[in-house]
């Protein structure tokens, strides 16, 4: 006994806990334990039951019924391929976007220092108000951009009722936000490159197209591959925008894995689905960070 | 020479419009906040709703102060300003801590503690959102600036940003500051914080811009509506009949003057630059 006591001693684990060292780390750990360890722990227990809100008393295990469940579930499953879309929909057109008006206004200059600042504007707005805004904007019928529509002698659109709207129509919103931020770390990656680079080129004859595929793309892949993460990820765990302008809507098809998620949980108190949905969303994040990790690597 | 020229006016033509496309909602929120009802609906469709009426200019805050009569809005604008307060304090405190710990201490299974914290930060608060509930409702805390903040203040990814940052630090400052006697308690307020202005400045604001936005979690565990945030405010504002356009936009134009003020004055710390650095 005794010897164990010294050789833990000797690798300072029994001295460490009783120190003021470990007090540094104690107050996170103690957070990150309770808010976010122990609740992905909940998570993994409540999906093999039947966990409903205002019977807390009445839980049994159900196994993996609630996973038989999202498979079966009709809006469960389209909330899956809603979350695919959005993410189809907006990753590939936001980096290109941002590429391309990086592009534009790489160089240093007071026109660009105004286009740049025009850019950046949706930034500094938060969700709920880009929400709202275009919310006003694109209404069915008082909203200026649908009068806009009617003065030109088009038919309004619903573009928050029509269910082929929509969900692009959200993407849309996502999009106009998100491009900025993306934009100015591709921008300070294109002013990162020597200018030298692009001399020897125009030397050699190059043309424009050949100087972005042979000196900016492989100059710039860190990251690009960086915004595709941020883009994708993202994207992947949308949640406030179909909620204040759809919810979720119409007949669910704007809904968002973890809006579903969230509907279940406190409308339908439905904890014990609701978690077996937080468990596969969570091995689908494993998945993308794991694939990430791949992606660096290869860098 | 002349193929240039084409190009340079078409490149113009696309700035002007993208800057058109980013700009026009934000620039129709503003100026729509200073008009009258009657003006809204005289106007709109045309260019005129994108551009403030300067013989009114004295009648311009009237949205503004209905919505405070209405509303009620002063209360939740301070809740909003009293919540990120108690957010941010608490998440520069804790999390500081917690990556100069790992920074420079000599701490048993180090390198098993910062893997499980790259590991955690996969998972976004949101996806646990059901779960954190009912944690705060059996620790009873719904309904209480403590259930809005605690969630939020313990936070992986600010430790790892702050102990990258804390490695930095020579340690140099460090090692005479002990042979001199010092604690390791004062060496972090004494030497470690003076020298790191800059990442506690990105993390306040990242954080603060992060808990003035937050609208899910606070709609959650508030049923008061007189202790809700801002953000929830100005959804229930839009949907309270009858509703008027100009108070609507001026209920987000006060939401988005304090952040647009941290972006002016912060702007040296939140260039994603920072957030981007080191990837090459």
């Amino acid at each position: 006994m005794d010897k164990v006591r010294k050789n833990i001693n000797k690798s300072g684990v029994l001295n460490f806990f009783f120190c003021s060292k470990f007090l540094f780390l104690l107050p996170a750990f103690a957070l990150i334990t309770v808010f976010v360890i122990y609740p992905l722990i909940l998570a993994v227990g409540y999906s093999f039951t039947d966990y409903y809100l205002l019977k807390p008393n009445d839980v049994s295990w159900i196994g993996l019924d609630n996973y038989i469940e999202i498979v079966k579930d009709k809006y469960a499953r389209s909330a899956f391929f809603n979350s695919a879309k959005y993410v189809i929909y907006i990753v590939p057109l936001q980096v290109a976007l941002s590429l391309f008006l990086a592009n534009l206004i790489a160089k240093k200059s007071k026109v660009n220092t105004f286009f740049r600042t025009a850019f950046f504007s949706p930034y500094i707005l938060s969700i709920i108000v880009v929400s709202l805004l275009w919310k006003n904007i694109l209404d069915p019928n008082a909203g200026i951009f649908n009068v806009f529509l009617a003065d030109l002698g088009f038919s309004k659109q619903g573009f928050f009722t029509d269910p082929d709207l929509a969900l692009p129509t959200i993407s849309f919103i996502i999009l106009w936000q998100g491009i900025s931020f993306q934009m100015l770390i591709l921008m300070a990656a294109l002013q990162d490159i020597p200018s030298t680079l692009y001399e020897a080129a125009d030397i050699e004859g190059a043309n424009g197209w050949q100087k972005f595929k042979y000196i900016t793309l492989p100059s710039i892949k860190g990251q690009l591959v960086f915004v595709l993460i941020v883009v994708t990820t993202g994207t992947f765990k949308i949640i406030i925008e179909p909620l204040v302008l759809t919810n979720g809507g119409p007949d669910g098809s704007t809904a968002s894995i973890l809006l579903y998620m969230f509907d279940q949980g406190t409308r339908y108190r439905q904890i014990g689905y609701s978690s077996a949905i937080t468990v596969v969303f969570a091995f689908m994040l494993i998945i993308i960070a794991a694939a990430q990790r791949k992606l660096f690597k290869e860098e | 020479m002349k193929k240039y020229n084409v190009i340079s006016a078409l490149k113009i033509f696309v700035l002007i419009t993208f800057s058109f496309l980013f700009l026009f909602p934000t620039v129709w929120m503003f100026v729509t906040s200073t008009k009258t009802v009657a003006e809204i609906s005289a106007e709109i469709g045309t260019m005129k709703s994108f551009v403030p009426n300067f013989n009114y200019i004295n009648s311009w805050l009237e949205p503004y102060k209905e919505i405070f009569n209405r509303f009620n809005f002063s209360l939740h604008f301070f809740n909003s300003v009293f919540y990120s307060f108690v957010i941010v304090a608490g998440s520069l405190f804790v999390n500081s801590l917690a990556g100069y710990a790992l920074a420079t201490f000599d701490i048993p299974f180090k390198k098993y503690i910062t893997g499980a914290l790259l590991i955690l930060i996969i998972f976004p608060f949101q996806s646990v959102l059901i779960q954190i509930f009912i944690i705060i409702k059996e620790m009873n805390l719904t309904n209480t600036v403590w259930g809005l903040a605690l969630p939020h203040i313990g936070s992986a990814f600010n430790i790892y940003l702050f102990m990258v940052f804390f490695k930095k630090i020579p340690k140099e400052l460090r090692e005479s500051a002990h042979i001199d006697g010092a604690s390791d308690w004062k060496i972090f307020t004494k030497i470690a914080i003076p020298n790191s202005k800059p990442i506690f400045l990105t993390i306040g604001i990242l954080v603060f811009v992060g808990s003035w936005n937050d609208y899910v979690w606070p709609l959650m565990i508030f049923t008061e509506t007189s202790k809700y945030p801002l953000s929830v405010a100005v959804n229930i504002m839009n949907e309270t009949k009858p509703i008027y356009l100009n108070q609507v936009m001026a209920g987000l134009t006060i939401t988005t003057i304090p952040i647009l003020l941290v972006y002016i004055f912060g702007q040296k710390y939140i260039m994603p630059q920072n957030t981007s650095s080191g990837i090459k």
